[in-house]
């Protein structure tokens, strides 16, 4: 056996503070090169949009970055770019973070801005006018993009009305009706400090940080104003959806299945079983199967997703068009050998020990490090949750990857997403491939996506 | 020579074994780091950064072949040769080389093919250094293509073209814009090759090109993490001191003669809006202006408040702007690309940055203005090298495109001195109409 992957790190210094209004910030120190890394996250993304306003956390989030009661958007810009610093916004399901970096002599500088950013957002209406075109224009552009297509799909899709299927950047529709009442109600609603999560790493002493973020001055916290997320309910029969685009050569396809959470007893289990089947690797069944031995696409991989409940598991892949059913029936009988036959002694114990090997990249640096943190707390995880992922596959055997593997799988609850130039021919193969009803099959043109 | 001289000499006393190379020379890289440089007798380069922040360590192999070295009607022959070097070696059976890494712990495997360089790419733990030495050795020297592999693989590579070329606009318009900017020089055909000639290829193509190119001497090796350079240099001599060097004549890249008049060509895509990409020819990564270069680009659309993110972004008619040099062994170009809001032309966009262009040519920018761009640069400089990885991508990509990675940092120090006079030079040297390539992406419907 060979030794065991242990990250040490010494030469840091980890400084985590949790405050009595539960914000909570970490921070490791890092001097090889001179700048300083800092990211905000709040507890809730774009799942606490409300249903009449897809894209409104979203759209909230880009507007923090546009002006404050002292600055507007023109001074804000102008003012990280002096200093040597970028300033970012992402939303995803159940959070939504503000990062940057910046030159670390200038890190004072850029702590004010943030801060300043953060209390007094000023939403003015001419830059929310602005912003508005700028999405609607995005919207239409991922339009033009089939991977993007095929991902802007998926969720809507895959979780009908539950808020994981909610569009993060919303729809021209949505998008043009948010109003400045809308943005003013989501900031109270979002950025209370017991939401805020603070991390942080690179050329500075950790208490910069900490008291900084202990200076923070945001809304009051109000019990209950973010709903936890409710169970998805997924459909119980398989579908199909296929986006109908002129001119492919090539389809996209997304395969989902109901997902797990990290909280759930299969969490390891289930985690060995998808790197065997297309979890990133070279060596998985679908990587050997779609591309190795039949050359039907460039790459073909199965991953799962997270939430604080259970998310999706999917598959992804992009064939020739010549190869779309023949393709979809390949992975329709892994499946079913996955579920029935589980996995083999070899892969197990392969796939095991490269899992418990590689484990330390996933906090080889002080970001990933600090990242691991934050998405820690996001989750309501134990600290140390990703950092003990090696321990815990160790614990695992191959019964109990089969056995989860038998009750996780249900293929009458598979979800497919097809972007493609759909032909009679390619309907009915489809169907057949996949032993569905033609009125199973939705057809949509992808300019009606989303 | 003196070295040359000497493992002669040993060889033939019967010490063959013995390994030789040129004196270590341990090279300043960024704050407390050293990079210590090697090179073996058969013309191997070695780089090694030791850097003890975790137990890991990135290894790169990078060789001086990319899309440029192939003859016409064998475009994308060095592409899909790098995904050969995955297949099978003589004591590798298929599949061992991903199994073997990724047993190990191994993991970002992967490789990517340029017109300048291919490089192989994986980060493993520290105990397992003596392993993937071993496996690059080997598929270095004992590569077997197989001939139904090799079919599979075309079948996945045109796959890849899908992908990357016919069903992207972005893709189309990139392999455009080098076809209408070289007409001599073998940048011009796109790197993942054209259809026909995939079709053409064989596996005595792909047999021959390994021959040719896979040699000690066209080959840099990056090690970065936590590794003893000594140590680890010995494993080298080890694995790859026997390897001969297979020289070939090289052949010249033609020198692409200077372009006359501005060139333009109008792509009908399926795109909801339109896209422009704009290029002028600038020179190749080590000359005295690509410094200035740089700090134009900064400029122009480096950070929120640059003047193309101001006069196309915030006023209402693009959704993004970026521009940038894709500096490369032989002259580059300087690239500027837009994606227009909806219900807004390229042709407007187009004459924006002209006149941005215009008023740099005219107008020295402000102090403050030029502090703020080379902050800029500066900062992208460093946020790009934070991993082992990164660090070692940055060393090798430097060592083939700028001669050295001692060349590469030069280049950011004279950015430091870079005044408002020399980027007023450099617009008026090469920013001109003359020089000038644009593509328009524009609704079929």
């Amino acid at each position: 056996m060979k030794k065991l992957f242990i990250v040490l790190s010494f030469v840091f210094i980890i400084l985590e503070a949790n405050y009595s209004n539960a914000l909570v910030v970490e921070f490791e120190k890092d001097s090889r090169l001179p700048i300083v890394l800092v990211q905000v996250a709040v507890k809730s993304g774009s799942v606490s949009d409300p249903v009449s306003t897809p894209g409104l956390t979203n759209f909230l989030t880009e507007m923090l970055l546009r002006g404050t009661q002292n600055k507007n958007k023109d001074q804000i810009d102008l003012t990280l770019d002096q200093i040597g610093a970028t300033l970012s916004v992402s939303v995803r399901s159940e959070m939504l973070y503000i990062y940057g970096s910046v030159l670390s002599n200038e890190l004072p500088s850029f702590l004010d801005l943030l801060k300043e950013i953060l209390e007094s957002p000023s939403f003015p209406k001419k830059e929310m006018m602005k912003l508005k075109k700028e999405i609607v224009s995005d919207i239409a552009r991922s339009r033009d993009s089939d991977r993007s297509l095929v991902r802007m799909a998926f969720d809507p899709f895959f979780f009908g009305d539950h808020p994981y299927g909610n569009q993060k950047i919303g729809t021209e529709r949505s998008v043009m009706a948010i109003k400045k009442e809308d943005l003013e109600l989501q900031y109270k609603k979002l950025f209370q400090s017991n939401q805020l999560v603070v991390v942080g790493s690179g050329d500075a002493e950790p208490r910069t940080l900490v008291q900084w973020a202990s200076g923070l001055r945001l809304n009051p916290n109000v019990k209950g104003s973010i709903t936890p997320t409710r169970t998805p309910v997924y459909s119980t029969k398989k579908r199909v959806l296929i986006i109908n685009k002129p001119e492919r050569t090539q389809a996209q396809i997304m395969i989902g299945h109901p997902g797990t959470s990290f909280t759930d007893p299969r969490y390891y289990s289930l985690s060995i079983a998808n790197h065997i089947f297309g979890g990133g690797s070279f060596s998985a069944r679908l990587m050997q199967e779609i591309r190795v031995k039949k050359g039907w696409s460039y790459g073909a991989y199965s991953y799962n997703r997270y939430g604080t409940q259970p998310h999706s598991w999917s598959i992804y892949y992009f064939p020739e068009k010549q190869s779309i059913v023949a393709s979809l029936e390949k992975i329709s009988e892994m499946l079913v050998e996955l579920k029935e036959k589980g996995v083999t002694n070899e892969e197990f114990s392969f796939t095991k020990e490269s899992l418990i090997q590689s484990a330390g990249f996933d906090y080889d640096t002080p970001k990933k490090r600090v990242e691991n943190a934050l998405i820690e707390k996001i989750y309501n995880l134990p600290a140390g949750f990703f950092r003990n992922y090696a321990n815990e596959l160790k614990k695992v055997d191959i019964s109990q990857v089969n056995s989860d593997l038998k009750n996780f799988l249900d293929l009458n609850k598979i979800q497919i997403v097809i972007v493609a130039t759909a032909t009679p021919e390619l309907v009915n193969g489809i169907a057949k491939a996949l032993g569905v009803s033609k009125d199973d099959i939705q057809l949509k043109s992808y300019k009606q996506v989303p | 020579m003196k070295n040359l001289i000497l493992f002669l000499l040993l060889a033939a006393l019967g010490c063959s074994s013995v390994p030789l190379r040129s004196k270590k020379e341990d090279i300043p890289f960024i704050g407390s780091m050293t990079v210590s440089r090697y090179r073996l007798i058969n013309g191997l380069n070695v780089l090694i950064l030791k850097d003890k922040t975790s137990p890991t360590f990135a290894y790169q192999t990078w060789f001086n072949v990319g899309s440029k070295d192939e003859k016409v009607k064998y475009t994308g022959l060095a592409h899909l040769f790098e995904h050969m070097m995955f297949k099978q070696t003589k004591n590798l059976k298929p599949g061992e080389y991903d199994k073997t890494i990724e047993r190990s712990g191994g993991k970002e495997i992967n490789a990517f093919t340029s017109r300048d360089y291919t490089a192989y790419i994986q980060e493993l733990p520290k105990s397992e250094l003596e392993l993937i030495i071993r496996l690059e050795a080997e598929r270095m020297k004992n590569l077997i293509v197989d001939d139904a592999a090799f079919k599979t693989e075309v079948g996945v590579v045109q796959n890849e073209r899908m992908l990357r070329n016919e069903n992207s606009p972005s893709g189309m318009m990139y392999q455009k814009l080098y076809e209408t900017a070289y007409k001599k020089n073998n940048y011009r055909w796109p790197v993942i090759g054209y259809q026909e000639d995939l079709e053409r290829m064989t596996s005595d193509d792909a047999r021959k090109f390994y021959e040719d190119y896979y040699t000690p001497e066209r080959a840099t090796i990056v090690i970065v993490g936590d590794v003893d350079p000594d140590k680890t240099i010995e494993l080298i001599y080890k694995y790859y001191g026997n390897h001969s060097n297979r020289r070939i004549e090289r052949v010249p890249n033609e020198p692409e003669p200077e372009q006359t008049s501005a060139r333009r060509v109008t792509l009908k895509l399926n795109v909801q809006g339109e896209e422009l990409i704009m290029a002028y020819h600038v020179p190749m990564a080590n000359h005295k202006d690509s410094p200035a270069i740089e700090v134009v680009q900064a400029v122009l659309s480096d950070g929120q408040s640059s003047r193309l993110q101001k006069s196309l972004v915030d006023a209402g008619i693009s959704t993004n702007v970026s521009s940038g040099s894709f500096i490369h062994k032989d002259p580059g170009l300087f690239m500027i690309s837009t994606s227009l809001q909806k219900g807004k032309t390229s042709t407007i966009a187009e004459s924006i940055i002209l006149k941005e262009i215009e008023r740099l040519s005219k107008e020295s920018i402000s102090l403050a203005e030029l502090k703020r761009a080379k902050n800029l640069v500066r900062f992208a400089h460093y946020s790009g090298l934070e991993s082992n990885g990164s660090m070692a991508r940055y060393l090798g990509n430097s060592e083939l495109v700028f001669g050295t990675f001692e060349a590469a940092l030069s280049v950011q120090e004279k950015i430091k001195s870079v005044s408002a006079e020399e980027l007023k030079m450099v617009i008026n040297k090469y920013f001109n109409p003359n020089n000038r390539v644009i593509i328009r992406g524009v609704p079929k419907s």
